[in-house]
């Protein structure tokens, strides 16, 4: 017996990237279509939400067309996934109505994706630049999803099953990044601009900062380490670019360490037989390396294109969705606070 | 057939119309609902009128002014309709609507903060370009519910005229650009006022005029 051909369009505009993707059978890309309006935000040193909306609307069109364009036309698409949370509402509400016109012009399944989801099923989708053969993961899975929004550590039993294993108390990864980064004058975002300062940095110094290890506990914690690098700072009279790249180094191992160090320790305690990387700051190459030698079973994450928010992702996340019949009808709202898993 | 579409206020309204006469209409109080209450209310429309979207033949919209994110709702559905279907998309400024509706004196719009906007036109006639013609003026003004009828009829008269809108490039008329203040600290993103000093970089906020804003985002 032969599997139908599922082609699912997925929409995802939930903060600043306006992505469109066709993906077959969850994990072959067709088509990934991505407008990013990181140069607009810069400016701001942040996103402003109002003006992300606002371009969100201008070219969601272009982009959608585009995708569907490459995968042959509105006739080879099966359904339309949207994520509809978590992310800014002004953001998500262009992509969730945009959707939901579409699945009812084209009287075709729609379905709701989580955004958190769609970085973990980044994992699944299959990396066109390598020509090695590619198992998708297998479960149970623990997933470390890590972003400006999120550090979680997730356990999935199944596809579409989510326990919450930790999660930051404070500050999350990403969010960790892009204030250091404003402090030591590195710009905006954070986590590249670190992680190439760090790069520039000598080999041996003298300059230590925390690691919240929180013992007993799988959560996080990085608000303390941002105020030990206001106050290393507050005492450095002469911070010469490379005293800023020695902290800018300390500070990403301090974050890498923990980060390895936990995921490492929660994963063998559950029996695991995976583990996933997932989220934004899954592009930084310390946090990779690290995970992948620190662990002794099969490890996943995402090639670098699918690690900033992407709609092959979530049309990839929908596929599973797909199969279970579990379908969002017409009153599907935007969540901008909607989580994973409890 | 022609479907019209009006999410501008707290008011919403859709309408069905096949060019000789009104198919149907629903009018209701969305408040800060549209995303939710929008797609139900088109789907009940199309089926008391046992109409299917194979049978639209283009999607009329109001373009504001009026709530940002209720303008949004609208014209993501709208250009959402008019690309999975190929139809065209023809919209008009909600104060011509408001005009049409309760007459040319009354065409004005609540702007927040003791403020209205105000359409003048010369004789009545669809302006060219609506948006260079809306002042803003003191005083208040009452929120009017709008018939998307009146907007369903206005459509195909603009469908003949051959005022059909670039789906892709049309947006809102916002009227107001976002305004950006150097107060509270909006996004996880933006920085704490104790960063912002030490960086020397204002935090962002955006206040939309009459609008109630939803709730901040938590991610
Ligand atoms: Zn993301």
């Amino acid at each position: 017996m032969t599997t139908p051909t599922v082609n699912i369009l997925a929409l995802e505009t939930s903060c600043d990237e306006t992505s469109a993707a066709v993906v077959r059978n969850g994990r072959q890309v067709v088509s990934n279509v991505t407008s990013t309006q990181e140069a607009i935000h810069r400016r701001y040193g942040g996103i402003v939400p109002e003006v992300a909306s606002r371009e969100h609307l201008l070219t969601v069109v272009p982009v959608v067309e585009e995708a569907v364009e490459q995968a042959g036309g509105w006739e080879e698409i099966s359904a339309i996934a949207t994520v509809h949370g978590p992310g800014l509402a002004g953001s998500l509400l262009v992509g969730v109505n945009v959707c939901k016109a579409l699945a009812l012009a084209r009287d075709l399944p729609l379905i709701g994706i989580n955004h958190l989801e769609g970085h973990v099923y980044a994992n699944w989708v299959i990396d066109r630049s390598t020509s090695q053969d590619q198992p998708p993961p297998e479960f149970p899975l623990l997933a470390l999803i890590v972003s400006g929004g999120h550090s979680e550590l997730v356990l999935m039993r199944d596809h579409g099953n989510y326990e919450l294993v930790g999660q930051t108390r404070d500050d999350a990864a990403g969010e960790a990044f892009d204030k250091t980064a404003r402090l030591l004058g590195l710009g905006y975002p954070g986590g590249p601009a670190i992680q190439k300062a760090a790069e520039a940095a000598a080999e041996q110094n003298d300059i230590v900062l925390p690691r919240a290890w929180l013992p007993g506990s799988d959560d996080f914690s990085f608000s303390g380490l941002k105020t030990a690098v206001l106050r290393l700072m507050s005492g450095q009279s002469d911070a010469d670019a490379s005293w800023i790249a020695a902290v800018a180094a300390e500070f990403q191992r301090s974050v890498v360490d923990v980060l390895v160090t936990k995921t490492v320790q929660a994963a063998q305690r559950l029996r695991v037989r995976s583990v996933a990387l997932a989220g934004g700051v899954a592009a930084n190459r310390p946090l990779r390396e690290g995970l992948r030698e620190a662990l002794a079973i099969p490890f996943y994450c995402p090639p670098f294109w699918l690690c900033t928010d992407n709609a092959a992702m979530s049309a990839s996340a929908a596929y599973y969705h797909f199969l279970q019949r579990d379908f969002a009808s017409g009153d599907l709202d935007v969540q901008p606070g909607l989580r994973l898993a409890a | 057939m022609l479907l019209a579409i009006d999410t501008s206020t707290h008011y919403a309204s859709v309408a069905l119309h096949d060019r000789s006469a009104l198919l149907g209409e629903h009018t209701w109080l969305a408040r800060q609902d549209h995303t939710r209450t929008l797609l139900p209310n088109v789907k009940r429309l199309l089926q008391d009128a046992g109409c299917g979207l194979a049978n639209l033949s283009a999607v009329a919209i109001a373009l504001g002014p009026g709530s940002f994110n209720g303008l949004r709702v609208g014209l993501s559905t709208a250009k959402g309709l008019a690309i999975a279907r190929g139809i065209p998309l023809v919209g008009a400024s909600t104060l011509e609507l408001i005009g049409r509706e309760y007459g040319w004196q009354q065409a004005t719009m609540s702007a927040g903060r003791g403020r209205a906007y105000r359409l003048r036109l010369s004789d009545g006639e669809t302006p060219s370009d609506p948006a260079s013609n809306i002042e803003l003026i003191d005083g208040q003004v009452p929120d009017r519910v709008r018939h998307a009828g009146i907007l369903a009829e206005l459509g195909w008269k603009l469908l003949d005229a051959g005022r059909i809108l670039d789906v892709a490039r049309i947006e809102p008329m916002y009227v107001q650009p976002p305004h950006i203040t150097e107060s509270a600290r909006k996004r996880h993103m933006l920085p704490s006022p104790q960063d912002a000093g030490a960086a020397g970089a204002p935090a962002l906020e955006l206040t939309e005029a009459g609008a109630t804003r939803a709730g901040s985002p938590s991610t």
